[in-house]
């Protein structure tokens, strides 16, 4: 299976990733980078809210809710997701 | 605690940062952390103060100063709100980087998450840079042991070149070790530049040194947060929470108020006997016991019970982790408004006290969204307001009824109204990001901690006694002085009429407005300095017209607003308006402290007025138009 690169934001719970990429900017780009956010990184899309957005990511042993917003800024690797049902 | 430490209890000091040392040869040590490590619980072990804990990000948003000492060793103990890094611009970050740069602490104990290791030495590896004095407690290690984590803690000590201590500062355990690092570090004379680990990444660091014996650690918590965040069950669950509290309290504080009525009824006769015999004037009696001690009593026989209660559950939600899912499943509601999923924790921390609150609302990283959630704080009904709810509603909308019904009619038309707050919350949040405070919503990063079983006793116990005093303080300071205060204009007489019945008269035209009337407008007013006193007000203002003997009896009561001309209107009216209006004179000021601004001050004053007073407008109108039934 190749890897192909993603969104974090198209991650569904259950599927994880590789982080490539964080492309937020001003501050919020250094606080998830601090949170651990960092190329290379391994992360798990584990919640979805109730209402779509946000989602809860598991990265570096910590579960933290970003909003879609962002997410579709940060850049992942898929290393295992779900193929789409085929209809 | 089984410590050898003797904790001198020095007030919990806010952000001075004037060290206040006892003795010359004291050690200054500053706390460092991430948000939720339990770095205020290591500061609440070792000094043996009580700052408040929460299982959440954020919880504490200022810095504190305690004193503590251990085998004849004095300490200075500073408590520096979590922060995620050091080089980020936030204002806390920059608190913290100064304060470890200033010099002042001699040492700085970095404390870590056992559970989350490799996150949380990152910011203990930039404090290695800027400073050998350094000890690492890695705290929560109770929590990781039950997930099967195991640290080496000695190897971690060997690559980090500073000492590492394991710690479960909930148990009050490792401290000592804790202890005994800050002295040696201390008492190390040069400066080891070069020894201590620098410049690696927290990832190569932990290689080896964290062990996950079992893989599957996160899955009861997932399994949880499943549950708590699911499309079906989370806002189910969430009103079952809100209305099961609110029912709880009612249930609960029913027959403690009781008690506490008959008890301070039965003093008030003894005490009027021994004023009687101690040969006092009457208007001195008077002045004492039907100004000052009644409304004491009455804010302790009404107010405290509920506030013994609700205080203590909802201390136990805070402590469990659920309070983080909610801003998590609320969050996109608040984006609809344009402002921020946290304003959720800031509301939650607003039932506790709309001060605290506004404090609380540090934790909305964006000024705009900070400023929405400090001016609709008060749309939740405080500590104070909040007993004022259940008393008007148990008297006016649950009183044909018994037992079971009616403490559950009660607790819905509770959360109704709290419903109610939380929908004013959002229209003004949103009527505010669409005129004055333009912007789009920004980021949102939370952190949904793991959840913790609340230590139920001590949670009851804390809060109970803290509460206690706390209600009891304020009781006193603003209740007594307003009492003595409140008789006088209740037994001044101008032309025939008493002062407390002139401005209520003067206000009366205005009031009616409202579906008040001016003694409710009036109270309100009076009870600026604090909410407490509202319910006590109004009845010495009533009383000054008729007499009523005691107030064991709450039919009693209901029977005096009821002949001055209470209907369920009235009724209606004065507790929305107890949900929407000026925050108490506490509250504004630390709005004005928070904002900078004597501007939004005046904002966050006007504003629920604004709200409060249409909403009882119209349903003064809609009732009049119905016909009053």
């Amino acid at each position: 299976m190749e890897n192909r690169i993603s969104r974090l934001a198209a991650l569904h719970p259950g599927e994880k990733g590789r982080i490539v990429g964080v492309y937020v900017r001003d501050g919020m780009g250094q606080r998830l980078k601090d949170m651990g956010f960092e190329p290379g990184v391994e992360i798990e899309c584990v919640l979805e809210s109730p209402f779509g957005d946000p989602a809860a990511y598991f990265i570096k042993g910590t579960l933290i809710a970003v909003r879609k917003e962002d997410a579709e800024k940060i850049e992942v690797e898929m290393i295992f997701f779900r193929e789409p049902q085929c209809v | 605690m089984g410590l050898g430490n003797v904790s001198v209890g020095t007030d919990a000091i806010d952000c001075s940062l004037e060290i206040k040392k006892k003795r010359e040869n004291d050690i200054v040590v500053a706390l460092a952390g991430n948000p939720n490590v339990g770095k205020s619980t290591v500061f609440n072990g070792m000094t043996g103060l009580r700052q408040h804990t929460g299982n959440w990000a954020g919880k504490t948003v200022s810095t504190a100063q305690g004193y503590a000492s251990y085998n004849e060793q004095g300490y200075v103990l500073v408590d520096i709100p979590g922060c995620y890094s050091l080089h980020t611009r936030s204002p806390e970050e920059e608190v913290a980087r100064e304060f470890i740069c200033s010099g002042i602490p001699d040492v700085v104990v970095a404390v870590c998450d056992a559970v989350c290791l490799e996150r949380s030495l990152g910011l203990a590896i930039q404090i290695l840079e800027l400073t050998d004095r350094v000890v690492v407690c890695v705290n929560l290690m109770d929590e990781a042991e039950k997930k099967h984590i195991r640290i080496d803690l000695k190897g971690l000590q060997r690559r980090l070149g500073v000492p590492v201590v394991g710690t479960a500062a909930r148990k009050g355990e490792g401290l000592e070790g804790v202890y005994q690092a800050v002295n040696r570090v201390a008492g190390q004379e040069e400066d080891r530049h070069g020894k201590a680990f620098r410049g690696g990444n927290p990832a190569e660091l932990c290689q080896g040194m964290v062990v996950y014996e079992d893989e599957g650690y996160l899955e009861p918590d997932r399994k949880k947060d499943r549950f708590f965040t699911g499309k079906r069950t989370a806002a189910p669950m969430m009103l079952l929470f809100l209305f099961g509290a609110f029912w709880l309290t009612i249930v609960g504080a029913n027959y403690p108020s009781q008690w506490l009525r008959e008890f301070f009824s039965f003093l008030e006769g003894e005490m009027m006997k021994g004023f009687v015999w101690l040969g006092a004037p009457e208007w001195l009696r008077e002045m004492l016991v039907y100004g000052i001690y009644r409304v004491v009593a009455w804010i302790v026989a009404v107010m405290l019970p509920p506030m013994a209660i609700f205080f203590p559950l909802f201390t136990m939600m805070e402590d469990s982790g659920y309070l983080p899912r909610v801003a998590f499943n609320m969050d996109k509601c608040f984006r609809k408004c344009h402002a921020c999923g946290k304003q959720s924790l800031t509301m939650a921390m607003g039932f506790g006290c709309n001060a605290a609150g506004v404090v609380g609302c540090r934790i909305i990283d964006s000024p705009r969204e900070r400023l929405i959630a400090i001016l609709t704080n008060s749309f939740v009904p405080c500590n104070g307001r909040f007993p004022t709810l259940i008393a008007i509603i148990v008297m006016f909308f649950a009183g044909g009824m018994a037992g079971f019904r009616k403490s559950f009619a009660a607790a819905l038309f509770l959360a109704c109204f709290i419903m109610l707050g939380i929908g004013a919350t959002f229209f003004v949040s949103w009527a505010l990001s669409v005129t004055v405070l333009k912007g789009e919503p920004s980021s949102f990063v939370l952190e949904l901690p793991p959840y913790r079983r609340p230590q139920v006793g001590r949670v009851i116990v804390r809060s109970v006694c803290d509460r206690t005093i706390f209600v009891l303080g304020r009781a006193v300071a603003a209740a007594a002085p307003a009492g003595a205060v409140l008789w006088l204009l209740a037994n001044t007489q101008i032309n025939g009429m008493t002062v407390l019945r002139c401005l209520a008269q003067a206000l009366e035209p205005f009031a009616v407005w409202f579906g008040l009337d001016g003694v409710i407008l009036l109270a309100f007013i009076l009870g600026f300095p604090a909410n407490e006193i509202v319910v006590p007000i109004m009845i010495m203002a009533y009383l000054s017209q008729g007499t009523l003997s005691e107030i064991s009896d709450p039919n009693v009561l209901k029977r005096l607003l009821v002949d001055n001309g209470w209907t369920w209107e009235t009724a209606i009216c004065t507790m929305l308006f107890s949900l929407m209006h000026w925050p108490c004179a506490t509250a504004c000021l630390t709005i004005r402290k928070e904002t900078g601004s004597w501007k939004w001050m005046a904002a966050a004053l006007a504003i629920p007025t604004a709200v409060g007073g249409a909403v009882c407008m119209a349903v003064h109108i809609l009732a009049a138009a119905v016909g009053g039934f």
